[in-house]
């Protein structure tokens, strides 16, 4: 079980289904209720399998609950305060026994939704029925909520990630004497900090914004806002705070997101209480051990830090295994096994890092090319940082590069991007042959292997969609559903990718379009971005 | 089931009865009831993915209400063949019966709307007006405060736009048609008089061409209808319109109609998953084929939907998209054989709204190519009327 390292500091007491749960506060609510030991924080929205947290930085779908009448809120993203009301959601009794869960069982290797009933008209009618009164989670909000106006900015260079490479791109171009801004979804350097690596300082010229998050980039012909209307194409770039959002003009954009490492291709990977590598670093950092006996699954530096610091930490590693070498995890409803090399190692927690995969979707929108390179995605860029746009440069672990080369890639990215009259677009795309592979991996396990967690598609219904002749990547997206759930495809698109060509699918050469808002975005938040007297 | 629903370029033939550009619904649906008739040898190129174009775009709405005569008589039947079609072509489609609800928020609106329901109700449809009071019946959520007066009709649906398209693909291929993906009509070969061939592309082969020998061509291409015509020098009036549309968290079922707004053209409705899928108009989108999202579109419908039903503002946007209408000057679709060119037939001009058209115009298509049936809806829907000057009109026309 996950434990506290240290007694806590401010305590604030949380009504959690109406019990009362303490925890410290200002620590992310997901925090409280995992070091609490409650692991299962909700149930998934097709098989109702149990749902915990997985990287506690806004990227899964683990921690979604309704706190104070609002549903689906992260509650990783969202800080203990005395008295606050958290609710668990999409459950037919607790979290941790929901009768919906039989549909797991019911349904061993998942289901074809699209051929399940159709057989006679009165069953079908009635599967239509209770088909819609399970779907959703969460319900409507408790209360309306204001159109919140939005803050405008415009700068000559918007930085995307505060890690080594965007604070070098940033103090790069602050220096030719652009106005530079440099966004970061939690603080800055936090990664490398997690990593106990030391991390560049931010040159003073450079407009800090720490818990940010970039929400998309649309280019617009004709549409201005609020007397702002343009001839030329305009490129918008929406940042959101936690006071709304803000409608950015820049010149230039680089984009420093980094990679991710990748989920596991595992039977049971769904299970509460695996976490990732920086999910069990970020836990760490507020003094929270994520258990007391680890498993360690993948190959990524992050889980060999990660590993280095559970330990040290008081943590027992039962294994560091290779991903291949584990053919199931189980546990219900939190995991308490692997089986790894055949035999069956008792555990009470999974922290993974496979082969890490870019975070691609703003660099996307902003026009950069991304390629598929058969384990993950690395965005297209030069030794420069030049993308196939313009104004859109990519540097450091997106592009596939580290260390002093991705430096100097940054360095260069920011001074470029401070020219006025911008870069030449450089690297293209390549496109492939869309071929199909030989089929490599068998679907019949005993456990389901989930492809994407928030629309709970599994391995065998990736399987289903190829042998129906949907293989190639945005056609099984369709059939399946795999990427449109909560994270839009943060988790599971690269992982969808291989498994469809392990399956005898065809090879992707670049992700599925990364649609806007890459977080999502409450409507009262949108309902501000148009005047009151502006027409349609 | 390992058998493919769709075929690689490699195994084009090399002479075809009929072939029908476009791998929407329209032409899966057309192609399959040409086949089903005996059409003979029938291929569909798709220059994308199936899904690719509006077919895979839109809010899955389908709906009786509407008006116009013709449109109501030929929606009552679309409504009917989508109800069965899960167990008629087994496939899911998820038909759901949540009804369409006009909103009219001006008396000139509320005059419209009381007009169309008179025809609609003269022609068996069950729809009624109803007060802001019983408004907020079928919809307690609503914001009323300014309505005048609402439609409702509770046979109108929702339905899942995807499983239509495959099913439509998965009856034509096991009837032997032959379904091409990622190809494209580089050119259509006529004698001057007729159309003889088409010379196609394939994506993963660009440099070769390869020739396809047939005596009729489906023009069922949507918003790239134009585009294809204009390869046999034919010019046609309707012109691509971008039209957005976006997707909420899913949330546990609540609304039961689609809501509608003629005056803004916003409507919204909840999928099968739960998550409120809807759109709006936005007049300032650029000219010609584009499906790019835009922030701006996200402003309109968030204001206008939050104004409908506040209790939607802390409800988040998932995602977005965007799609092509394929609008005519009149309103209305441009069908059938055209004078200029024999073995040239347009199946297109509809307005945003031919997915739920496709159901039935598709058959009818196929009867009238094969046995001349339908003849005065081909008539009244050519394009010739464009030179004679006998244009039609709708004004229930949505985003």
């Amino acid at each position: 079980m996950p434990r506290r390292l240290r007694p806590i500091r401010d305590p604030v007491t949380l009504i959690v289904d109406g019990d009362p749960v303490v925890a410290e506060r200002g620590e992310p609510i997901a925090v409280s209720l995992v070091a609490a030991g409650r692991l299962v924080l909700g149930r998934s929205v097709k098989y109702h399998r149990p749902r915990g947290p997985v990287c506690f930085g806004g990227r899964c779908d683990g921690c979604l609950m309704r706190v104070d009448g609002t549903p689906n809120v992260m509650t990783c993203h969202v800080t203990a305060e005395d008295g606050a009301r958290v609710e668990t959601q999409n459950v037919l009794g607790t979290a941790e026994h929901d009768l919906l869960s039989l549909t797991d069982w019911f349904f061993p290797e998942g289901m074809d939704h699209h051929h399940m009933f159709t057989r006679f008209s009165p069953l079908n009618r009635v599967m239509r029925k209770v088909a819609r009164r399970i779907a959703g989670v969460g319900t409507l909000p408790d209360a309306p909520r204001e159109a919140v106006t939005p803050r405008e900015e415009d700068v000559d260079v918007l930085v995307v990630g505060g890690g080594a490479s965007g604070v070098h791109a940033a103090n790069a171009a602050a220096k030719r004497g652009a106005k530079v801004m440099l966004v970061e979804e939690r603080t800055l350097g936090g990664e490398a900090a997690l990593r106990g690596e030391s991390s560049p300082r931010l040159g003073p010229p450079v407009l800090l914004r720490e818990r940010t998050t970039a929400l998309g980039v649309w280019r617009e012909v004709g549409a201005g806002f609020r007397g702002r209307e343009q001839s030329e194409p305009v490129r918008w770039v929406l940042l959101g705070d936690d006071d709304g959002v803000i409608r950015l003009r820049a010149r230039a954009i680089v984009i420093a997101t980094g990679a991710e490492e990748g989920a596991l291709a595992i039977p049971g990977n769904d299970r509460p209480g695996i976490v990732s590598s920086l999910g069990a670093l970020r836990l760490l950092s507020h003094g929270v051990l994520v258990g007391e006996r680890v498993a360690f699954v993948g190959a990524h530096d992050t889980l060999d830090i990660a590993r280095a610091q559970l330990v040290a930490a008081g943590a027992t590693s039962v294994g560091h295994f290779a991903s291949a070498e584990v053919d199931a995890i189980g546990g219900r409803p939190s995991v308490s096994w692997v089986r790894a090399r055949g035999a069956k190692v008792s555990c009470d927690a999974v922290v993974t890092g496979d082969a890490p995969s870019a975070v691609y979707a703003i660099a996307s929108q902003a026009g950069a090319g991304v390629r598929f390179d058969g384990r993950g995605f690395v965005v297209s860029a030069d030794d420069e940082g030049r993308t196939s746009d313009a104004t859109t440069f990519a540097v450091g672990r997106c592009t596939g590069r580290a260390g002093e080369i991705a430096r100097a890639q940054a360095e260069r990215a920011g001074e470029l991007a401070a020219r006025p009259d911008g870069a030449v677009a450089s690297p293209e795309v390549a496109r492939v042959a869309h071929e199909r592979a030989p089929r490599t991996r068998d679907v019949s396990t005993a456990d389901k292997l989930l492809a994407c967690r928030c629309e709970d598609v599994t391995a065998k219904e990736l399987a289903e969609a190829v042998s129906r002749g949907h293989g190639d990547l945005e056609g099984a997206k369709r059939y399946t559903g795999f990427g449109t759930g909560w994270c839009q495809g943060k988790q599971c698109v690269a992982l969808c990718a291989r498994l469809l060509e392990e399956l005898g699918g065809e090879r992707a050469d670049e992700p599925i379009t990364p649609r806007p808002p890459i977080h999502p975005i409450p409507l009262a938040e949108l309902a501000g971005l148009v005047d009151d007297e502006e027409p349609r | 089931m390992s058998r493919r629903l769709t075929h690689d370029a490699r195994d084009l033939p090399t002479e075809a009865d009929v072939v029908v550009v476009g791998g929407g619904i329209m032409g899966l649906a057309t192609a399959f009831h040409l086949a089903r008739l005996g059409a003979g040898r029938v291929i569909v190129l798709e220059k994308s993915y199936l899904c690719s174009g509006a077919s895979g775009r839109n809010g899955g709405g389908v709906r009786a209400q509407w008006s116009s005569e013709i449109n109501i008589g030929l929606m009552k039947e679309s409504l009917a063949i989508c109800a069965d079609f899960a167990t008629e072509m087994r496939i899911n489609v998820w038909f759901r019966r949540g009804g369409y609800l006009f909103l009219a928020r001006s008396e000139e609106r509320a005059k419209q709307l009381a007009a169309s329901v008179a025809l609609q109700r003269d022609h068996g449809l069950p729809t009624r007006l109803l007060d802001a009071r019983e408004a907020r019946e079928v919809v307690p959520e609503l914001d009323v405060s300014d309505l005048v007066v609402a439609s409702y009709n509770p046979d109108d649906a929702v339905v899942f736009p995807w499983p239509f398209v495959w099913g439509y693909a998965n009856a034509a291929a096991e009837r032997g048609v032959g379904i091409f993906p990622f190809v494209e009509v580089d050119a259509i070969e006529t004698d001057g008089k007729r159309v003889t061939g088409v010379v196609t592309r394939a994506r993963n082969d660009p440099k070769r061409t390869h020739r396809v020998k047939t005596p009729l061509v489906v023009n069922a291409c949507g918003a790239w209808s134009p585009e294809l015509a204009a390869k046999v020098g034919i010019s046609l009036p309707n012109h691509p319109h971008r039209h957005e549309i976006c997707s909420t968290e899913p949330l546990k079922p609540f609304l039961g109609p689609l809501v509608a707004e003629l005056a803004t053209g916003l409507y919204f409705s909840q999928s099968m998953r739960g998550e409120i899928v809807g759109g709006i108009s936005n007049e300032k989108v650029p000219e010609g084929l584009d499906q790019e999202s835009s922030l701006r579109f996200l402003g309109l419908y968030a204001r206008a939907l939050t104004r409908t039903m506040p209790i939607l503002g802390g409800v988040r946007v998932l995602r977005q998209w965007a799609g092509c209408y394929d609008l005519t000057p009149d309103g209305n679709p441009i069908v059938g054989r055209v004078d200029a060119l024999e073995g040239f037939v347009l199946l297109c001009g509809f307005m945003g709204h031919g997915f739920m058209m496709a159901p039935v115009m598709s058959r009818m298509t196929a009867e009238h190519l094969l046995h001349g049936a339908h003849d005065a809806l081909f008539q009244r829907w050519n394009l010739r009327r464009y030179e004679t000057g006998e244009l039609l009109s709708e004004s229930m026309i949505l985003g």
